[in-house]
């Protein structure tokens, strides 16, 4: 790889819509990086925009309340000619390269916006489009406000795997992810997560999507959470069988910083280190909690298998209402047209787009960190950052993260944790 | 994995002088002790040895590709 970055910093690339971001868009140069024999690792995880609006109103959404604004000219809904066309390019891809499985994730907007029949045909075209030896995990990330009994049971009835977005206490969570009319939306994403955590919808259960607002009580936070295991079969179930919860920073960027973090020097990592003592200080394992077992994992030595820790090449592609397809779409929160790439299912191969420049990016590991970053001695565990939160300016992508001092205080304190545990010696009985 | 005795003190390093106590490296009798608890700690091994199992499996095996596995679309 040190090769590969000295092949780094000629222009080839990109595209005007990326004026901002001289980095990758006019510093990473893709030919010279395949020709010196890099290749990309194939995409695995397709994201389709079966619905473009929202029927809530949160107030760090990404998609509506941040820089890019794409959602007011696309389709609202995602048309049968799209998901044909996806679900044949998913397969396409899915063939060259052999993939014994893909993600496919419904998404939005909010995806039940769409309606459980057209929900129900995306579902049976993608099916049918996927060659016999690829297996298709099919799952959608809702807000859970229309999710009711019968539409639940369709779901399951497809094999889709559901996560809900909920933040923590009613009282966070209505402030933070309300109605357009500002009506709190707590009291039915509860109802959406006790039809979810009963014991015979479990296994279709993800788990949980959860913004941190450093400014509550993260241990309140886990309280609420925690309600939701299901502990009416086994007071101690398996560590796979626990719910899952992974906590999100906001997206925020160089340009456009937290409001927190222009007050504090690492709010959220002071409120993560809190969390992850009440976690990690339970006598046995109570949920699970992605962002710190990936951490964990990579300090023991372990590889990162979550976009958000260490180096490990993302293989995300994102299908649009209309069929564009882009980078992850979190992009939007960093300027106009940040996660486009310029390609479509009607006219690309997901081949085509393993070119583009932040596709790329996303693949080349260290060599695409800041130098700063590449001196840090977190740089394998943190990876950055998430990309989206390295973004400012001008400079675009190879900066640390926005939220370096957060990533660096929770990082430190997780490796003193499990260090110090692991080179003391119990008391054996 | 980090060196941890020679990394300089950052992040939580250089704000908090946490204290946790530094004793003698683990044993095969700690590792046990480990294995046999259902902790967050016990959990992370048992998974870091399925990996290994996994990383290190025979010739005949299809070698695992390291990739981002998990992105932010789902929990």
């Amino acid at each position: 790889m040190e090769q590969l970055h000295a092949l780094v910093g000629v222009s080839k690339g990109g595209g005007s819509g990326h004026a901002n971001a001289l980095w990758p868009y006019r510093e990473l140069n893709v030919d010279a990086l395949f020709h010196s024999g890099w290749h990309p690792v194939a995409f695995q995880e397709f994201v389709l925009k079966i619905h473009q609006r929202c029927n809530l109103n949160c107030d760090y959404c990404y998609v509506y309340r941040m820089a890019d604004q794409s959602w007011r000219v696309r389709p609202v809904t995602m048309s049968q000619p799209v998901w044909t066309a996806a679900a044949h390019r998913i397969a396409e891809h899915a063939q060259r390269h052999g993939l014994s499985e893909v993600q496919v994730i419904l998404h939005g907007g909010e995806p039940l916006l769409a309606g459980i029949e057209r929900i129900v045909n995306i579902v049976t075209g993608v099916r049918a489009a996927i060659p016999a030896g690829t297996t298709v995990n099919l799952a959608m990330q809702t807000n859970g406000v229309l999710l009711d009994q019968s539409t639940l049971r369709l779901l399951l009835e497809q094999g889709i795997h559901l996560g809900i977005s909920l933040d923590g206490t009613q009282e966070n969570h209505d402030l933070h992810r309300p109605h357009a009319d500002g009506r709190g939306s707590y009291v039915e994403v509860d109802r959406a997560m006790r039809l979810l955590s009963a014991p015979e919808h479990r296994a279709a259960f993800s788990g949980i999507l959860s913004t941190i607002d450093p400014t509550t009580d993260p241990i309140a936070c886990y309280d609420a959470l925690l309600a939701y295991q299901d502990r009416t079969l086994d007071p101690m179930p398996a560590s796979d069988s626990l719910l899952s919860v992974d906590f999100l920073l906001p997206h925020a960027n160089w340009s456009a910083p937290h409001p927190a973090c222009v007050k504090a020097t690492h709010p959220f990592g002071d409120w993560l280190v809190r969390l992850f003592d009440r976690w990690y200080d339970a006598p046995h394992q109570e949920i699970r909690i992605r962002f710190f077992e990936e951490i964990i994992h990579v300090v023991l030595g372990g590889s990162s298998r979550s976009e958000n820790i260490g180096l490990a090449p993302a293989t995300v592609a994102v299908i649009e209402t209309d069929g564009a397809i882009e980078q992850v779409d979190a992009l939007k929160s960093a300027y106009e047209g940040a996660a486009a790439t310029g390609h479509s299912v009607f006219t690309d191969s997901f081949d085509e787009v393993l070119r583009h420049p932040g596709i790329v990016a996303r693949q080349i590991g260290l060599e695409a960190l800041s130098d700063q970053c590449r001196q840090c001695t977190l740089r394998d565990i943190c990876g950055g950052g998430q990309y989206p939160h390295r973004y400012r300016a001008g400079s675009g992508f190879r900066n640390p993260s926005v939220y370096c001092a957060d990533l660096a205080r929770i990082i430190t304190h997780i490796r003193n944790r499990v260090h110090a545990d692991l080179r003391c010696r119990p008391a054996m009985a | 994995m980090l060196n941890i005795t020679s990394d300089p003190r950052i992040g939580d390093d250089a704000v908090n002088d946490q204290g946790y106590p530094v004793q003698e490296p683990a044993t095969p009798d700690h590792i046990a002790y480990i294995a046999a608890n259902t902790n967050v700690l016990a959990n992370s091994v048992r998974r870091l040895l399925v990996e290994l199992r996994h990383t290190h499996a025979t010739a005949f095996d299809r070698p695992q590709e390291a990739i981002a596995r998990w992105s932010s679309y789902m929990p």
